[in-house]
């Protein structure tokens, strides 16, 4: 992991910055001014949690924090809450992940799913507990399920294009 | 955390943790701090929406476009049959012009016959539709005019027919308009031609549902609803939309609001009804200039007022 250049390091990290820019930007289009059916999946939790389990380094907790506030400030959420819980539990699977020799996608995949429920239920608790009002178990439920399936999407994109992926693949010489 | 980090440099591990329970620190503080003093926390994030959103309009607005082109390009394919329900509506519209230029004919020589003022409430300022609110949980837009503009929060907006939402948060160049369908959206309404008095509460649907009517069977589906103007929310007699049954027999209401197009709104001036709270003022202001009298006469002016 030390050996990555640290221009390459800092390159990524502005990367991470244009990349979640551009997915904010993306969900404040105009476009949807009606009520939505099918809420769009959080491409961004997906990338820090995708980015966060290949390389570390790349995307720093300051960062993730600083990107999820500017997401709830301007995706009109309760400021603070959703992304401190969202950091709690990456840096839950991060551990997870670390400790546990199952290295393949599979594994990953059920780990981040269960990070992905555990953050919108807690969210939800949280919420009600506080008495802000929320009415809409059902959609963060859909959200979920989207977040869920689309990870492998955002893994293969960020592995082919991005070319982020796993520090596992050289040191072990381990295969997927 | 602790395997992973000891492979890096050991040096920086315990200086990473405590800025990272620093930070998850402040974000729970400023949780609870918004759940307190929430207007404070309100107002900041107007400010971070003024500073952020304006600075990257050149990119949003390519991307909008971007995607608006394809989306009416699915829709040419429907073109035809768009055209014979144009032509169609078109032949109705020109009655009702008909009519509606007679009214107004009718309504300009009544005006001048009054000698009306206009009422400042009838200007407006428009503003252009600059994001959404991102998220399927909130329904609000956001618009390029703010409070350099006199925006002021609880102002109503509209699109070219009928309410659309009402100001909540106003940045210096931008302001965010809470539309009807949202969760937190309640709008005292009336239904007519009954003049039922109810609330609009926003659902997250597209139809909202119509709550708290008076007397429910007064009224029916294809009503009109307007708002009523109760508790100085919005101004009065604005068009909300009809009413309509839906098939659990709730009834809720149709918007008139174009929500699918939301480009340009238009944000009424409204300073609010003036109030009239002192009642007195006309006898004392005669009073003011001699100092002798106003020692007995005011006294006894407050103590009628207030046995009445």
């Amino acid at each position: 992991m030390s050996n990555i250049p640290s221009e390459r390091i800092w390159i990524y990290r502005i990367i991470f910055l244009a990349v979640a820019i551009f997915l904010i930007l993306a969900n404040l289009m105009p476009l949807q001014t009606t009520p939505q059916r099918w809420p769009w999946p959080n491409i961004l939790l997906l990338v820090i949690f995708c980015w966060s389990l290949r390389e570390p380094n790349f995307v720093p907790v300051p960062l993730i924090i600083a990107v999820l506030l500017l997401q709830d400030f301007l995706l009109h959420r309760p400021p603070g809450l959703f992304s401190g819980i969202s950091v709690i539990i990456l840096i839950l699977i991060k551990a997870i992940t670390a400790s546990s020799d199952d290295k393949s996608f599979l594994a990953e995949w059920v780990r981040v799913s269960l990070a992905f429920a555990a953050i919108s239920l807690i969210y939800h608790l949280v919420l009600t507990l506080s008495f802000v009002s929320t009415s809409q178990l059902r959609i963060s439920l859909i959200q979920t399920i989207f977040n869920i399936s689309i990870y492998p999407f955002v893994v293969l994109v960020s592995h082919y294009i991005f070319r982020v992926k796993r520090p596992y693949f050289t040191r072990s010489g381990r295969v997927i | 955390m602790n395997n992973d980090r000891q492979t890096q440099t050991d040096y920086f591990a315990p200086l990473r943790r405590l800025i990272t329970v620093v930070l998850l620190l402040i974000l729970f503080g400023l949780f609870v701090v918004w759940r307190i003093d929430n207007p404070r926390v309100e107002k900041f994030r107007a400010l971070v929406i003024d500073t952020f959103v304006p600075n990257f309009e050149w990119i949003l607005r390519p991307m909008t476009s971007v995607v608006k082109l394809a989306q009416d390009y699915q829709s040419y394919e429907k073109l035809l049959e768009q055209n014979k329900e144009l032509r169609r509506e078109l032949q109705q519209m020109k009655s009702w012009k008909e009519a509606a230029l007679q009214l107004e004919q009718e309504n300009a020589r009544l005006l001048d016959l009054n000698q009306l003022r206009l009422d400042s409430k009838l200007t407006h300022v428009s503003g252009i539709v600059i994001a959404d609110s991102g998220s399927p949980f909130r329904q609000s837009v956001l618009l390029n005019i703010g409070s350099r503009d006199g925006i002021q929060d609880g102002w109503a907006a509209m699109d070219g027919l009928g309410l659309v939402g009402r100001i909540s948060g106003v940045g210096s160049s931008t302001s965010r308009v809470i539309l009807l369908t949202d969760n937190a959206s309640q709008i005292p309404v009336i239904v007519q031609p009954s003049g039922q008095r109810a609330i609009l509460m926003g659902d997250n649907s597209l139809a909202p549902p119509v709550e708290f009517i008076e007397n429910v069977d007064l009224v029916r589906p294809g009503d009109r609803i307007i708002t009523s103007g109760g508790g100085g929310v919005l101004p009065a007699g604005l068009l909300v939309g009809t009413l309509a049954m839906d098939p659990n027999g709730r009834l809720r209401a149709r918007l008139v609001a174009d929500y699918e197009r939301l480009e340009f709104l238009k944000v009424l001036r409204d300073y609010g009804i003036e109030k009239i709270d002192s009642f007195g003022s006309l006898i004392k202001s005669k009073e003011k200039s001699p100092d002798v009298l106003n020692t007995n006469e005011p006294t006894e002016t407050v103590n009628e007022a207030s046995s009445e």
